[in-house]
């Protein structure tokens, strides 16, 4: 999946992100890599989805590679304690 | 822009206003729990409602102020008066980031310089309150903040509803602000819930949190983090012993229920508050809706009332008059809503009037009368600007620099004051300061200069004022950049006209000035008397006549062909309709005088036949008509007939200035 078309990823964005990522877990590819570089904001729906997500990959063995979480974005994630259960790469 | 957004603007600049209110309040009388309660209220629903809308900037701004505010509630921190001073900008600087915020817009680098100075000021405060600080009050205060800061640890559980997301609050921000509480322990996400992707809704919320939190706030103060959306998740907050020698828990405990006491009770007395202040919002054009529909009832009841009288049938005619009392009822109760009292729109103008003076170095005592008088809303909103210009004016110009009035033997505060009462059917609105007065001589100079009078005419001292009204006449020796460029009164006289109102002036050189000015009390219907001259119908509006008399052959005989009669000794100046409006020659014997009165001028209008009293929706000419002296609108008669609608007070000065005579 790559790179991610969007500059923040809150609940404008969710549903039309919420349709592709159905559309990859269908495709059944081992790998899924979703690049956050352009993303300077999330939000609790965001993140929430990611957590779904991650969840969906394990129990069908799909590997997933959240990359370039900017620290602002891993940042969201601590206030909600998130950052314990969601695996993010920022490289 | 949504209707949400529409609302929270709204919302904001009514807590906006209240915050000023409340400012000015102390700024003069005096610090109080009240003002400041509502001080603290303002900031923390703009907090809440900007959160809703991710607008940052002013989360974060008013954030901090509120943090202040708070601890002001508390009493651990003064309410001086730089801090008032402060909170005053602070208001406007929050207005400017809304403005921004909604515009979509980014802070420039001018507002972002204000906004860190105001909030490293805010800090300073705060951070002059650290223990080491000795609060205000005496010994026994000084332990109650020790103690009420004692920190506890808490454990808050929230689970938010499937719609929580529908609520448009992030909870980060949320989970944010409790952090700034205290220090958060321990955060951890309850995740058991959340679907698979195919079974997932994107728009569903299913997390929840478990948060240990260290703090000296209290559960209620835990709980106002939530407090927008505790009926979009479950909240359940619980204290977590700590295992503490005994000898110290005693203590704890001895002091709790004495200190925790008055907290409790204020945040209950704030609930109350609340209530008690419970309005309605509604759109206004719902309630002009109401009243337009109304207006129509009461044409279609005077029609039925015509019929009734033309049938002469006893119980027809009861009951279109028990019919005709309750529309009048509801007709009044309609209109009472958009009444609202003056105060607290002239709230304001205490800053306006303070901010004037203190940049130009004059000391004024402001005072408002007659706040609780009732207007209009619509006429409030648009008197507002006119009000605002005459008391810049009156600051500016009218009241003298302090050494001079002290050489005068005046006092060195000027007083300006502004006073608002109802008399004979309308409003009056008046603007008083004992300052220099005008200066005739500089206003008839200026005035001939301008080509507005030549030197010949020989010009009242009223009529001399009046000439201040003229565009382009100021005299101001030095324009300021408060007032002086004789723009201004003009369209001062401009807009309180298209009210249908009237203004006057009233001064005496070296005793100060008044300007006094008439409105209606509503703008849609009125009482009316309904008259007939030559082949046309009018109304006068009720509450401006005084008396009927019949234009008897003696009085005929007594005014030899002059336009005034005398009425028990006094000269009653009458304005012939017939003649005004060039009606055809009347078929009736019989001549009536109406007496009206406005303000201090009396007038009698001579008509012809006079039909009573009659409720008047009055509707506008249409541009055709617009400028037609003296009538101010029209109205539709049960017989589907049109009458006219007498401007009484245009009709008067077209009797005073054109015919040279007085009235009195």
């Amino acid at each position: 999946m790559g790179k991610l078309p969007y500059e923040k990823l809150t609940i404008y964005e969710i549903e039309e992100f919420y349709e592709s990522l159905l559309e990859e877990i269908k495709n059944k590819k081992d790998l899924i890599e979703l690049d956050f570089i352009d993303i300077h904001k999330i939000d609790m729906v965001a993140i929430q989805l990611l957590l779904s997500l991650q969840q969906s990959c394990k129990q069908n063995s799909i590997e997933l590679n959240i990359i370039n979480f900017s620290s602002d974005l891993v940042h969201s994630l601590e206030l909600c304690g998130c950052d314990k259960v969601l695996e993010v790469k920022n490289d | 822009m949504t209707n949400e957004l529409e609302l929270f603007l709204e919302d904001a600049s009514e807590q906006l206003t209240f915050m000023e209110n409340a400012l000015v309040d102390m700024q003069d009388g005096g610090v109080n729990d009240e003002d400041i309660g509502a001080l603290f209220r303002s900031m923390h629903t703009i907090k809440g409602t900007a959160g809703m809308f991710g607008f940052d900037d002013v989360v974060s701004f008013t954030h901090i102020a509120e943090n202040l505010l708070s601890e002001v509630r508390s009493q651990t921190i003064e309410l001086s008066e730089d801090m008032i001073s402060i909170f005053l900008l602070v208001k406007d600087h929050v207005e400017t980031l809304i403005e921004l915020a909604t515009n979509n817009e980014i802070l420039t680098s001018n507002i972002k310089d204000t906004n860190d100075e105001l909030l490293s000021k805010l800090k300073l405060f705060l951070s002059n309150n650290e223990p080491d600080v000795i609060p205000k009050n005496t010994r026994e205060k000084i332990e109650v903040t020790n103690e009420s800061e004692k920190e506890k640890l808490w454990s808050v559980e929230l689970m938010l509803h499937e719609d929580f997301f529908a609520s448009g609050m992030d909870i980060i921000n949320l989970l944010s602000f409790l952090g700034e509480l205290g220090t958060t322990q321990n955060i951890v996400p309850i995740i058991d819930n959340i679907p698979n992707l195919d079974e997932y809704k994107p728009l569903s919320s299913y997390i929840g949190f478990n948060i240990e939190l260290l703090t000296s706030s209290s559960k209620e103060d835990i709980e106002e983090v939530f407090e927008f959306n505790l009926d979009d998740l479950d909240l359940d907050i619980k204290e977590i012993e700590v295992d503490t020698p005994v000898e110290e828990k005693k203590e704890i405990e001895f002091t709790e229920e004495s200190l925790q006491e008055k907290p409790i009770l204020k945040h209950k007395e704030l609930l109350t508050e609340k209530k008690t202040d419970f309005s309605l919002r509604v759109e206004s054009s719902k309630v002009d809706q109401l009243i337009n529909k109304i207006s129509e009832m009461v044409i279609a009841n005077a029609k039925i009332a015509e019929i009734a009288d033309n049938f002469d049938n006893s119980e027809l005619i009861e009951s279109t008059g028990i019919m005709s009392d309750m529309l009048e009822d509801v007709r009044s109760s309609v209109m009472n809503i958009r009444m609202v009292q003056v105060g607290d729109s002239f709230a304001k103008f205490r800053r306006i009037v303070g901010d004037t003076a203190k940049k130009i170095g004059k000391n004024i005592n402001f005072t408002i009368n007659g706040g609780e008088t009732e207007l209009d809303k619509m006429v409030v909103e648009k008197i507002s600007d006119p009000l605002m210009h005459m008391l810049r004016n009156s600051v500016d110009h009218g009241i003298e620099m302090p050494d001079i009035r002290e050489s005068m033997g005046k006092s060195r505060d000027g007083n300006v004051s502004l006073s608002a009462y109802p008399d004979a059917g309308t409003i009056v609105i008046e603007i008083k300061d004992d300052g220099k007065g005008l200066d005739k001589d500089a206003i008839l100079g200026k005035a001939i200069e301008n080509n507005i009078v030549s030197k010949e005419e020989k010009l009242s001292d009223k009529e001399i004022y009046n000439l201040i009204f003229a565009a382009g006449i100021s005299t101001a020796k030095e324009i300021t950049d408060i007032s002086g460029r004789g723009v201004g009164m003009d369209v001062v006289k401009r807009n309180i006209e298209s009210l249908r109102g009237t203004i006057e002036i009233n001064s005496k050189k070296g005793e100060g000035s008044t300007f006094t000015i008439r409105l209606p009390l509503t703008l849609a219907i009125i009482d009316g008397f309904l008259v007939q001259s030559g082949e046309t119908k009018y109304i006068i509006p009720l509450e401006m006549i005084q008396e009927c008399i019949e234009l008897s052959a003696s009085y005929k005989k007594h005014m030899r062909g002059n336009q005034f009669i005398n009425l028990r000794d006094t000269i009653l100046p009458i304005l012939n309709i017939r003649k005004y409006l060039n009606e055809e020659p009347s078929k009736t014997q019989r001549e009536n005088i109406v007496v009206v009165k406005y303000g201090n001028y009396s007038m009698g209008l001579e008509v012809d036949e006079l039909f009573g009293e009659f409720q008047t929706v009055i509707k506008p000419l249409g541009k055709v008509f617009e400028n037609v002296p003296g009538i101010s609108g029209g109205t539709i008669l049960g017989s589907g007939e049109i009458a006219l609608i007498f401007d009484i007070p245009k009709l008067m000065e077209h009797k005073i200035y054109n015919k040279g005579v007085k009235c009195n």
